[in-house]
């Protein structure tokens, strides 16, 4: 019985000392991205296979992006509070909410145009294979939310850049 | 209801046996209690009879040792479900930090 209880417990402790190295092991990168100082860039930089130089390239698009993305948040938060403050009062004026509804689909398109552009430029910093992969993700994952998607090369904005 | 006569000189040697000798005190108490000490001993022998059973699976070195493999395996399976498992989570997250840090409308519904 002694026997028994000392070879159930050394096999026991070993698994566990193996299990707890491969578990340090497989998730060493993901666990190193989460001790960098922008987690998200550093997953970027992993997931697409990008050296330094093209980070570097992508964290300077990326500060000038969020610069004029701070501006279009504070518009869209201003201009959803123009329209829900319109809608909710007793007087609806109906050409007032729609001027205020054009106003808030010119944000959101101008939002949108100056996200893709983003984007475009973020991919061409890749590798060729992984800015087509980057784009296809980021298309799933940033635009299909919101439903409508105005792409640059329709020519049709003429709002923004 | 005829009596064997058998039956009638039992059955008198009997009351004599009983008149001469009454029961010792805790009669009943006493066979109970070997009773329960029979019972106890019986159940000791099944777990005696477990321990051989035990000692003998291990008892090989030949099974000694797959045992320790089995036990080595099972955890580095563990080990290595459990990293898969925690990766793909923080992958996620990571992707929709950055999903969100880049779409303002993602970043006003979160």
């Amino acid at each position: 019985m002694k026997r028994a209880v000392i070879i159930l417990a050394t096999g026991g402790l070993l698994g566990m000392l193996a299990g707890a190295g491969i578990y340090r092991h497989q998730t060493a990168t993901e666990r190193a991205l989460w001790c960098c100082k922008n987690p998200e860039m550093a997953w970027l930089q992993h997931e697409f296979q990008m050296t330094d130089g093209q980070l570097n390239q992508v964290e300077t698009l990326d500060a000038s992006y969020q610069a004029s993305c701070a501006d279009v948040c504070r518009r869209i938060q201003a201009t959803n509070e123009l329209v829900r403050l319109e809608f909710t009062s007793q007087a609806t004026n109906s050409l007032k909410l729609e001027h205020l509804l054009a106003g808030a689909a010119q944000v959101r398109e101008e939002c949108q145009l100056n996200m893709l552009k983003y984007c475009q430029a973020v991919s061409r910093e890749m590798p060729p294979q992984q800015g087509k992969r980057y784009l296809e993700w980021v298309g799933k994952r940033v635009l299909d939310p919101t439903g409508k998607v105005v792409m640059p090369m329709d020519g049709d904005s003429g709002h923004g850049n | 209801m005829n009596e064997q006569p058998d039956d009638v000189r039992l059955q008198t040697l009997l009351r004599e046996e009983r008149d001469k000798e009454p029961l010792p005190p805790r009669f009943q108490d006493n066979v109970w209690q070997r009773i329960a000490a029979a019972e106890r001993r019986a159940a000791a022998s099944h777990s005696f009879s477990l321990a051989n059973w035990l000692n003998g699976l291990f008892a090989r070195p030949a099974a000694a040792v797959a045992w320790v493999a089995l036990l080595l395996v099972v955890g580095m399976g563990a080990g290595y479900a459990w990293a898969g498992h925690d990766t793909t989570q923080w992958d996620q997250q990571l992707s929709t930090y950055y999903a969100a840090s880049i779409n303002p409308y993602l970043k006003q519904s979160q």
